[in-house]
């Protein structure tokens, strides 16, 4: 034993004389008081337990005299009391033989013990959470440096997932960063409202947060999780109602004994398969009642199928092997099996594994089949084989497949490659829904003040309120048929979309008309019927006297229906008196249009026609002479046109007695109309390249370009 | 005899195979599979019958699945003789390839039914 730490009595009355020269608080605490907090004597002036100097109500968590004791050491630390720190040395003692400890308590003068750097540090680690340092700055949840430090090595029962914002990326590319925050704060907010406040919600980076439930049962657990994934869906991010919010979830339960870390790991392996489906929760509670349920016949509505084709049963067995615990497979023994499976599930297979060299169909036929069809727009093909030639290798890629795995392959490889595939073509599938939603949103704005312009004229001429609609879709099916008959006018599809949008505005010009004249139920007289024919010259001039667009081409378009609605194929038309192809077909197309559904409607001076004995003047000329290929597109169309233009009679005022669930209905349908019309464009655009065996790689083309 | 005797008694790379294919238990799945393999039988009989394209894509999956599976040993005659049979009209000349793969095909399943 030290020589310092054994003395008599008397000594240690010496020594504490001396040492309260340099101390301001000398004690000699037994190993009982250092048990129980109780002293014995107050004699100093203490108060009657050890920690009430502390102002504390409980015995120091970090009673270093006790340690101290067991340790027969010496041992130094920090206490922090009225905003003082105090430094604290106990000492092991044995006063005739008995064990001690001696503690020096000094209280240190604040200035003098550092620089200001160094008490914020050391005021940071003192006093324990740091609020402006562990907070996040956007969403005001705890940060990543929180988790670091105080929560990743922590040892507790509770319940961990990680939580993940589906599409984060797409939303902060497309809608910006402000859309991609709104987003990321929505989220925090409802996640917040939905926890307790023991609970932490720790932003992890990005879209990524962490969930800490302390001391939660298993099946609360998962249907909390449940319950924030469904709130999550269900919200909409103010100012931006295109955007539609979900989460994937992963939870597991981490007992006592393993840190949160370890738990994470497991969390974020489930959140990866929430992911494979989005706006979806796993957690190991699932898994196991999955796995109890009849071969866990849930688990697989969110497995990616693929289609593994191969000759060799072996070869297709490696595959699945390792394939099939994440994703569902099915495979196909030849070429023309694989193209069964591919009409049987159509886009229900995520991705083909191909072997090239089969008997029958190989693999390149295969890839002719799918490039032929389309299936290679969707569905991604791996090649996997022995052979490395480059030639061969460079063929496949030509031919559209997504990558090239090389025999011997690594069953990691394969995996990561599988992976990679997939999550890309599904976020390209989404990528496109979400751009096309954005285009038609503006294409429907456009569209939305035509309509109300062409309402304007409408209203006061009594015609149906569905007329421009009418005119609109006749237009699209007429120039649709048309294209399709003739290559003669060079019509784009773009223009075709121009032309239908224009169309609503071909009576622009009866705003200048005299209401009298407009609504007058009986015949016109001759002079009348002139100031009438003026419509077609207003209407043009209001289009032409636009000052600032005369080069759109939606405004030449607009000027040419506007003037021409009225000419007629054989010149005896008004108001230029135009013949034949001299009139532009995008007038031509919507005087046709025009006719059908004046004949077909109810006006003030006339009853509605049907369909058929509509279709039948208009045949026999009695409503002037038209192009004979649009005569003959309308025959094509007839019957279409008989089920789309539909109750285009309305009575009284249309604009007052339309019903809000015909106007829905007739938005889907243009917007179908509009879809349809974008996706046979880009299959045209793919045969337009050519060589069937090159479009796969005309990928890039499926976004439409405006 | 562990799948690794085996493939050190056909010396073929044992621990190549298995970083490739994550775990002894699943080389050694994947490779008693081998022994009921049909590329072999389909290759010795269509060079009998001389049908040179069916014996080309015989001899290309058994080389595909030596690769694959690690048999060093008989990958290295059974790519020749893919070599030699593709695009080929007849399957003159392949008698000696044959039988060193024959020869090598039998070496490997005599290892493989040792494994236990």
């Amino acid at each position: 034993m030290n020589k310092d730490t054994a003395m008599t009595k008397q000594e240690s009355e010496v020594m504490i004389e001396q040492l309260k020269k340099v101390f301001e608080v000398v004690r000699v605490l037994d190993a009982e008081t250092l048990e129980t907090g109780d002293l014995k004597t107050d004699a100093d002036g203490f108060p009657c337990k050890c920690y009430s100097f502390w102002k504390r109500g409980t015995r120091c968590k970090n009673c270093t005299s006790r340690e101290a004791l067991q340790k027969k050491d010496e041992l130094l630390k920090l206490e922090y009391l009225n905003s003082n720190i105090y430094q604290v040395i106990s000492k092991y003692i044995e006063i005739d033989g008995k064990p001690y400890v001696m503690e020096l308590i000094n209280a240190m003068n604040s200035d003098a013990i550092m620089d200001d750097d160094g008490r914020t540090e050391l005021i940071k680690q003192l006093s324990g959470y740091n609020r402006e340092l562990y907070t996040d700055a956007l969403t005001g949840i705890y940060n990543r440096r929180y988790y670091e430090e105080r929560i990743k090595n922590s040892d507790m029962s509770a319940g961990v997932a990680m939580i993940d914002l589906d599409d984060f990326k797409i939303y902060n590319d497309t809608f910006g960063h402000d859309a991609g925050d709104l987003a990321l704060t929505t989220v925090v907010g409802i996640i917040k409202d939905d926890i307790r406040r023991t609970d932490m919600l720790i932003r992890m980076g990005g879209d990524e947060f962490l969930l800490v439930m302390p001391d939660i049962t298993d099946q609360t657990f998962s249907d909390k999780l449940k319950q924030i994934q469904e709130k999550i869906h269900e919200t909409k991010v103010p100012g931006y109602s295109q955007l539609r919010l979900s989460v994937s979830i992963g939870g597991v339960l981490a007992g006592p004994g393993s840190t949160v870390e370890k738990a994470i790991r497991k969390a974020d392996q489930f959140m990866y398969q929430a992911k494979t489906c989005k706006n979806m929760v796993v957690t190991e509670h699932d898994e196991e009642a999955n796995g109890k349920s009849s071969n866990g016949e849930n688990s697989k509505t969110y497995k990616y199928r693929i289609l593994i084709v191969d000759d060799s049963e072996m070869n297709r067995e490696i595959l699945s092997e390792i394939l099939s615990e994440e994703y569902d497979i099915v495979e196909a023994e030849s070429g023309e099996a694989c193209i069964d499976m591919l009409r049987r599930y159509e886009t229900g297979i995520s991705l083909v594994l191909l072997d090239i060299v089969m008997p029958g169909m190989d693999g390149f036929g295969v890839l002719n089949y799918m490039n032929r069809h389309h299936y290679l727009e969707d569905i991604p093909v791996i090649m996997i084989s022995s052979e490395d030639s480059t030639e061969i290798v460079r063929r496949a890629y030509e031919m559209g497949v997504s990558d090239y795995i090389n025999r011997p392959f690594d069953a990691g490889v394969v995996h990561r490659r599988v992976y990679n595939t997939i999550k890309l073509y599904a976020k390209q599938r989404r990528l496109i829904t979400l751009i096309t939603n954005q285009v038609y949103e503006k294409e429907r704005n456009n569209r939305m003040m035509v309509g109300i312009l062409s309402q304007i004229v409408e209203f006061r001429n009594g015609e149906s309120g569905s007329h421009t609609l009418n005119i609109n879709v006749l237009t699209g099916m007429l120039l649709e048929s048309l294209v399709q008959r003739t290559d003669k006018y060079n019509i784009t599809w773009s223009e075709r979309l121009l032309i239908s949008t224009a169309s609503a505005l071909h009576d622009i010009g009866k705003i200048g008309i005299d209401d009298k004249i407009l609504n007058k139920p009986g015949r016109l007289t001759d002079e009348e019927f002139k100031i009438m024919q003026d419509h077609t010259i207003i209407g043009a001039s209001i289009i032409e006297n636009m000052e600032g667009y005369q080069d759109e081409e939606l405004m030449k378009v607009a000027y040419q229906i506007c003037r021409w609605h009225h000419e007629r194929y054989d010149g005896k038309g008004y108001p230029d008196g135009l013949k034949g192809d001299d009139i532009p077909i995008s007038a031509q197309v919507v005087s046709l249009a025009d006719v059908y559904d004046a004949l077909v409607s109810e006006r003030v001076y006339k009853k509605a026609y049907s369909h058929e004995k509509a279709i039948e003047m208009i045949l026999n000329g009695e409503c002037g002479t038209f192009n004979p290929v649009l005569l003959d597109c309308l025959l094509d169309i007839q019957d279409r046109i008989k089920r789309k233009v539909k109750g285009s009679t309305p009575e009284g005022n249309p604009l007052l007695k339309r019903e809000k669930g015909a106007d829905l209905k007739a938005f889907e349908h243009a917007k179908e109309d509009f879809m349809d019309s974008v996706s046979k464009n880009m299959e045209k655009e793919y045969s337009a390249l050519g060589n069937d065996e090159n479009s796969g790689f005309s990928r890039g083309g499926a976004i439409p370009k405006f | 005899m562990t799948v690794r005797e085996c493939y050190e008694e056909l010396g073929s790379d044992f621990d190549k195979v298995l970083s490739r294919l994550v775990s002894e238990a699943l080389v050694k799945k994947f490779a008693l599979k081998f022994l009921n393999d049909p590329s072999f039988g389909q290759l010795k009989t269509s060079i009998e019958a001389k049908d040179a394209e069916t014996a080309f894509r015989a001899a290309h999956t058994l080389k595909g699945i030596c690769l694959n599976l690690g048999f060093d040993n008989l990958f290295a005659p059974s790519q020749e003789l893919t070599e030699k049979l593709r695009g080929a009209d007849s399957v003159d000349g392949t008698d000696e390839l044959l039988a060193t793969v024959e020869k090598e095909y039998n070496r490997t399943c005599d290892a493989l039914r040792k494994v236990d």
